[in-house]
Formats: structure tokens, C-alpha cells, sequence
């Protein structure tokens, strides 16, 4: 870990733990602090943090020289490709948006997955109108999403390409699940009243006990139909997008190896 | 001091194998126009891209030796560094557009750079002048004509004033109209901003006699700068005049048909005319068309425009930018119906069509799998044609490389090879030589005699005269619709204001290798 590398590092943990920590400090809130609408009030305080963040890794890494004018472009170029499959509607609740966030982020690494899932899905919101108090909440559950295929395709860049291509499609499918489950806790902590909702004072056994409940009750068929759609699209997709990505993987952080000046010329023909 | 030093540089692409270059010395002087020679994937771009340090800081890899660009080393300065003294022009202009508007186009590298705001509205007024642009500032580039659009990329890259230009053959996507301006264009900037301008260029004819020196590069080798005479003589793709030069024993050998017409008033030679073509005697009809009428948009695009192919043909199709080439191939190929007239081909005799644009037909990942995808398109299970076509096109050293991984005129090649291998006895090519080098142009040449002496027809729809004094049996010009001459090719051409180069200098030659070929008759 080189000292140049450390500081957007840090500005990406920061990301992650902030976001952890906008889904979760609902249950340490004390009851009559409760307003009837979900995040109504901190949403745009979230959104605002979100963003900034975002600038701040870009703007860290493209002065550190640790990210180009290319990556850049590219990341903007595919946010809007991402944006825009978000438009394709699938039955279920499936959605063209995850696949490629899947795929660039398995091609890329996970620093470039997570700031694709930002930003595609921000894209997203203003192409399909749903700007809402949800919206960065979706923005992190994506990025996470896209980091974490990014850890994974670090390792399963070995792997033959069908069997990577398999890998991934697995990845997507489970995520199809595990997004619906954060995305619930959006506003599961706000729902009163009901036998499936949370208050507080429940122990964390308890919790996740109900919230299991709830996710089975509300969830499960949606997040099914949108995890057979992830792993489909990927399986379709997958052999040639990676390829294609691949291609231009090595160019987004060149890596240059400079010889000492004074080097003979007869060890410069073995270059 | 000189304005780019280059001092033993060697450099590796990211996982290859072999250095790109290998102890490359190079000193070029303030104010001199240097052109740069030598085959596709010789070194010559990454030579080029050395100048602004592109190479290695945007492609990585391993990079030996030193670059100094006005005093700035490129192992410390990065491009972004030496924008201000660099300028880099690439092969595609529609690829180096950031903006939409031609004014806002060139601001936007001002802007880039902190200018102020009265200093940038200065540069870009001049910058539109010096380039001639000033009636398209407010143009989209891409209702622009090839040649315009590169104009303008090249102003994009002067707005900055640079005091070097860095040129990666900025005419071999361009018609001769377009390649004319802006040669035209980079000798005024040379000459009178006194810019030191590097330049790549295949297409020698009309780079040639503007350079100060040149330079070959070859296997990664970068040869010793040059007269461009004297260096040109013995490169396979200098232009036909400085063969023609080197052959007849013309020393120092002209550059241009007025040199050359200098020196075969000085001293005569006197040779029996050429025999014809051997396929001039015409087979059998493979494809007929008659009473052709077209129109897009409104307007005629073809009027009564009768051809006839037959077997052993190769025609020459030529005219201006918008004659009216390209649909009249589009019609015989069957992809476009005619308002009138019809097209008749004997016997089921298909004519297949190689599009201008070669990324349009390339998809597989490796240029084998792209031949052999025909013909799985067309359910054929025999695939020994793939390696007669690979062959043909001198493609089969790079039968497992990535299509896209290679230069222009190699993708021209694939798309041509993907095409004929379905066995449509008549081609039909759309300018095919656009962006290829002197060995793609060989193996070009090679291919569609072939063909053509093995039974079939070739169409070429071209601006580029040489190829069809190489190649065609039958020349047909079209202007405006019409067919306005037609005939043997020899006739057509010698007829024409645009005459290839030995034409006009050795009536009635057409190629330096006819020319050969009566000398060392016994």
C-alpha cells in the first residue's frame, strides 16, 4: 500500500461505514424521535454526504494521478449505459441496471464498482423521475454491490472464463436477494404497529427473527424473480462483456516501468 | 536545441513480447516539417506518441532511454504537463470531438489550460484563421466532411499554441479533397507560424514533397532522418513517381509528377507501349444492371445508370464524394431497390458488399473466428476457404489477434476476407485502401487479381486513382448520377485530369511495374 493510494482508501472506508451507519442508526433512536415518514428528514443530509464523498475520492485520486482522464470517462460513460437499463422493466421487479454493475465491477475492481453503483444509480433516478428520500440508500446498496463484485472478480479473474462467468452469475443472484433485504430496511424500522414490524426495545435475536418474518412475507417473490433475472443476464452477457471491459482494463491504470537513463543499449534490445 | 530530443529510447507495450521500439535516436529541429514512414505496426504511432509522452505515462509498459520536449524530460512530465508545447493529432477525427460546436470545441482545451476569458476569445478567432474554419465555428463537427472535422481537430490541438503539432496519419480517413486541405492547412503552419510539425502518413504522394526530412521506421527500428528523395527511393511506399525515378536510374529521384516530367523531357525514354491487361477480353456476364434510377432523400442519386460485370472484370469505380459510388454498389449488392431499372445476375451469381466503415462487420474476438463466422452464418460446413482468403489478404500471422487491436487497414483487410470467403463470385469494395499501408495495398492488389483471374469480378468503388491503375481491367466515372465516362481503363484514365502518377509522366504506363517489366523484356 503505497502512501498515495492511502487517502482516497480512507475517503472509500468512509463511504462504506457512513452508509452502514444511515441504514442502521434507526434502531438506536429513541421512540418519540420517530417522524411517519421514513428518513423524510435525514435523506437529503445523507444524499449531500453520499456525493460529496464521491467528489472527494475522484477529485483525491485524479490529483494523486491514481486515476486518469480515461477512467473518468468511463465511468461516466458506463454510469449512463447502467442509467439507462435501468428502463428495462422486468417482470418481478428485475431490472437491467445490476447485471452491468456486476460486470464492470468484476472487470475493474472494486473502487471502480462502487463509485459505478453510485453513480449509476443517481443516473437512474433522474432518467426513470424516482428521486425520492430512497434514493441514496439505493445508491449505496448498488455500490456495494458493485465493490463487492470488484473483490470477487479479483479472484476469479484466474478462473476460465465460463466457470468466472458462472461465478458471477451466482454473485448476481444472491445479490438480487441481499439488495431487496437492505433496501427493506429503508423503512422497516418506521413501520409501526403491524406483527411483522419492529419497535424498539426488541433484543437482536428478536429482530432479526421478525425482520426475517417481514422479508419472507413482503420480499422474497420480488427479490426471486429480480436474482433469476441478475444471474440470467449475466450468463448471456457475461463471456463477452468481460472480455470486451478486459480489453480496456490495463489502460485505465497504466502501470509504467522506467529503465535507469544511463542503460546500455545492448540491454535495452532484451526490453 | 532541438525542439523534441529522443535519445535511445526503447519501450514494451504492457504483456508483450517484443519491444514496440527498440534504441530509437531521433533529433528533430525547431521549425522543420518531419514525416514519418513506414508500415502499419512498425513502431511509426508509438514513435509519434513518445513526442507528448502518451507513451508510456497513458499506455504503461516498460520504457528505457529519454525524451526531451522543449527542455521537459516525459519521464517527469506527464501529457497534461506539456499540453502547452505539444499538440497531438490522431488518425479518426470524429473521435476527437469533446463538444458539439466548433467554437466551443476549440475553448474547451483553452479552458482546459486556465486561459482568460479575453485571451481565450483571441485564440480561438486566431485559431479559426490560421486554419481557414472561421465559416464553420458554429457548426456541429459532425455535419462536417472529413476533411473539415480534421481541420478542426487540428485547430483544437494548435488553440493552445503549441510549438510542436504531432500528427498520427491525419488524412488516411479522408477522401483526396479532404487529405488535400489538410496537408494544405499543416504547410501553412509549418511555413508561416513556423510550428515543427511530426508527421505520419501513408499515403506518400502528397506528404512527401512538403517534408523537410524523413524518416523510416521499420520493426521498431527508427532509421537515420533524411532527404526525402533519396530516403524514399527504395521504400516500397513512396509514390509511384520516385519509383518510377529509381527504376529509370533518375537521380535524385522526383518527388512530385513535375520533377519527374523534368526529367523525362532531359532525357527520354523510349519504350514500346505496354501490352494490354490479360483480362481485358471479357468473359461471360455475371451481373447486369439497366436503366438504374435512384433517389434519396428527394433528390437523384442515380439516373439511367446501366453496368454490366463480367467474369474477370476488376472495375474502377470513380467519381467525387457523393457521385453517387457507394449506392450504385448498395444496388448491385441487392441492399438497396432501385425506383427503376433493374438488376440482373446470371445464374444466382451473388455480389457481396465490403462497407467503407470496417468496424461495421467486426465482432468476434479473434480475426479467424471472424472469417469463419460467414460462413457459419451461411451453414457451411466446409471451412477451407478461411485459410485461402487469410492468406490472399496476408492476414494469417494475425489470424488469432483481436480485430480491433489492429490498425486501419488490416481491419480493412478482415472485413474484405469475412466477406469474400462466402464465395459471392463478384466483390463489391468500398473504398477499400482507405487507412491501409503500402503492404496492405499490396496484399489488396493481390487478392482482387486473383479473384478476378479465377473466374469472379471485383467492383472497386475508389477515390484513390493508383489503386485502379494497379488493379482494373475497366474503369467506370461517375458524376452527378450519370456515368459520364466508361471503358477500358488505361482509355478512361489517361482521359482524366486525375491521371495516376506514371500516367502522366510515361504515357501510356500506368504502374511502375509495367514500366519494369518492358526494360528487363529481353
Amino acid at each position: 500500500m503505497t502512501a498515495r493510494r492511502a487517502r482516497p482508501l480512507l475517503v472509500y472506508t468512509l463511504m462504506v461505514v457512513l452508509g452502514g451507519a444511515a441504514f442502521l442508526y434507526p434502531f438506536w433512536l429513541p421512540s418519540t424521535a420517530f417522524s411517519s415518514q421514513a428518513h423524510n428528514g435525514d435523506a437529503p443530509l445523507v444524499a449531500a454526504l453520499v456525493g460529496a464523498l464521491v467528489i472527494v475520492a475522484v477529485a483525491l485520486e485524479v490529483q494523486r494521478g491514481t486515476m486518469n482522464g480515461a477512467t473518468v470517462a468511463i465511468l461516466g460513460m458506463l454510469s449512463a449505459c447502467a442509467g439507462l437499463l435501468r428502463l428495462l422493466d422486468l417482470p418481478g421487479g428485475g431490472s437491467g441496471i445490476f447485471f452491468l454493475v456486476v460486470l464492470v465491477g468484476a472487470a475493474f475492481g472494486p473502487r471502480f464498482g462502487l463509485l459505478l453503483g453510485l453513480c449509476s444509480m443517481a443516473v437512474s433516478a433522474v432518467v426513470t423521475g424516482g428521486i425520492g428520500p430512497w434514493l441514496p440508500f439505493q445508491m449505496l446498496a448498488l455500490a456495494w454491490m458493485g465493490g463487492g463484485a470488484g473483490l470477487v472478480g479479483m479472484w476469479t479473474a484466474r478462473l476460465a472464463p465460463r466457470l468466472e462467468v458462472a461465478v458471477l452469475a451466482g454473485y448476481g443472484w444472491v445479490w438480487g436477494f441481499v439488495y431487496g433485504a437492505i433496501m427493506n430496511l429503508w423503512f422497516w424500522p418506521f413501520a409501526r404497529g403491524g406483527a411483522l414490524d419492529w419497535h424498539p426495545g426488541l433484543g437482536f435475536a428478536a429482530t432479526l427473527d421478525r425482520y426475517w418474518s417481514f422479508y419472507v412475507a413482503t420480499s422474497l417473490g420480488w427479490d426471486a424473480a429480480a436474482a433469476i433475472t441478475n444471474a440470467l443476464l449475466v450468463v448471456l452477457t457475461g463471456a463477452a462483456l468481460l472480455r470486451t471491459l478486459r480489453r480496456f482494463a490495463h489502460r485505465l491504470e497504466p502501470v509504467v516501468e522506467f529503465s535507469p537513463l544511463d542503460l546500455e543499449p545492448a540491454s535495452a534490445e532484451r526490453l | 536545441m532541438s525542439a523534441i530530443s529522443m535519445r535511445g529510447v526503447s519501450y514494451a507495450y504492457p504483456d508483450a513480447e517484443r519491444a514496440a521500439l527498440t534504441g530509437a535516436d531521433l533529433e528533430i529541429e525547431p521549425g522543420e516539417l518531419l514525416l514519418v514512414v513506414g508500415t502499419s505496426g512498425s513502431g511509426k504511432s508509438t514513435l509519434l506518441r513518445c513526442a507528448n509522452g502518451l507513451v508510456p505515462h497513458a499506455s504503461g509498459g516498460r520504457f528505457a532511454g529519454d525524451v526531451v520536449v522543449f527542455g521537459r524530460s516525459t519521464r517527469s512530465h506527464h501529457p497534461r504537463e506539456l499540453a502547452d508545447v505539444v499538440g497531438f493529432v490522431a488518425q479518426d477525427p470524429e473521435a476527437q470531438f469533446v463538444v458539439d460546436h466548433v467554437e466551443r470545441d476549440l475553448a474547451f482545451v483553452l479552458e482546459n489550460l486556465g486561459y482568460a476569458p479575453d485571451a481565450m476569445r483571441r485564440r480561438v478567432e486566431e485559431t479559426l484563421d490560421a486554419l481557414g474554419i472561421a465559416h464553420l465555428r458554429d457548426r456541429d463537427p459532425a455535419s462536417l466532411s472529413g476533411g473539415e472535422q480534421q481541420r478542426c481537430v487540428i485547430a483544437g490541438a494548435l488553440a493552445a499554441a503549441p510549438s510542436a503539432l504531432v500528427l498520427d496519419e491525419p488524412t488516411s480517413q479522408l477522401d483526396p479533397q479532404g487529405a488535400d486541405d489538410v496537408l494544405g492547412a499543416l504547410t501553412r503552419l509549418n511555413a508561416d507560424l513556423g510550428t515543427t510539425v511530426l508527421l505520419a502518413e501513408h499515403r506518400l504522394e502528397r506528404a512527401a514533397p512538403l517534408a523537410d526530412r524523413v524518416v523510416i521506421v521499420d520493426g521498431g527500428r527508427v532509421g537515420t532522418p533524411g532527404a526525402p528523395g533519396a530516403l524514399l527511393a527504395g521504400y516500397p511506399g513512396a509514390p509511384s513517381v520516385t519509383r518510377l525515378g529509381r527504376v529509370l536510374g533518375w537521380d535524385p529521384p522526383p518527388l512530385t509528377v513535375r520533377d519527374a516530367r523534368a526529367w523525362a523531357a532531359r532525357e527520354p525514354v523510349d519504350l514500346p507501349d505496354p501490352p494490354e491487361r490479360p483480362h481485358h477480353a471479357p468473359g461471360e456476364v455475371l451481373l447486369s444492371a439497366l436503366d438504374l434510377r435512384v433517389d434519396l432523400g428527394g433528390r437523384p442519386v442515380l439516373r439511367d445508370v446501366a453496368v454490366e460485370i463480367r467474369r474477370g472484370d476488376v472495375v474502377a469505380l470513380l467519381g467525387r464524394n457523393g457521385s453517387g459510388k457507394t449506392t450504385l454498389l448498395r444496388v448491385l449488392a441487392g441492399l438497396l431497390a432501385p425506383a427503376a431499372g433493374s438488376v440482373t445476375t446470371v445464374d444466382g451469381a451473388r455480389a457481396a458488399y465490403v462497407p467503407q466503415n470496417p468496424n461495421s462487420l467486426l465482432f468476434e474476438p479473434t480475426v479467424r473466428r471472424e472469417v469463419e463466422q460467414t460462413l457459419r452464418l451461411l451453414g457451411t460446413r466446409d471451412h477451407g476457404d478461411v485459410d485461402r482468403w487469410l492468406d490472399a489478404l496476408g492476414l494469417h500471422d494475425l489470424a488469432a489477434r483481436h480485430p480491433r487491436s489492429l490498425s486501419g487497414g488490416e481491419r480493412q483487410r478482415i472485413a474484405i476476407a469475412a466477406v469474400a470467403v462466402g464465395g459471392a463470385p463478384v466483390l463489391l469494395l468500398d473504398e477499400p485502401t482507405r487507412g491501409m499501408d503500402s503492404a496492405s495495398r499490396r496484399a489488396l492488389d493481390r487478392a482482387v487479381t486473383q479473384h478476378a483471374e479465377s473466374g469472379g469480378a471485383v467492383v472497386l468503388a475508389t477515390h484513390d486513382v493508383e489503386l485502379a491503375a494497379r488493379c482494373a481491367t475497366r474503369a467506370i466515372v461517375l458524376g452527378d448520377g450519370d456515368v459520364v465516362a466508361e471503358g477500358n481503363a488505361r482509355q478512361v484514365l489517361a482521359g482524366s485530369l486525375f491521371a495516376p502518377q506514371v500516367l502522366r509522366v510515361l504515357p501510356p504506363f500506368l504502374t511502375v511495374e509495367e514500366v519494369e517489366r518492358e526494360l528487363t523484356r529481353p
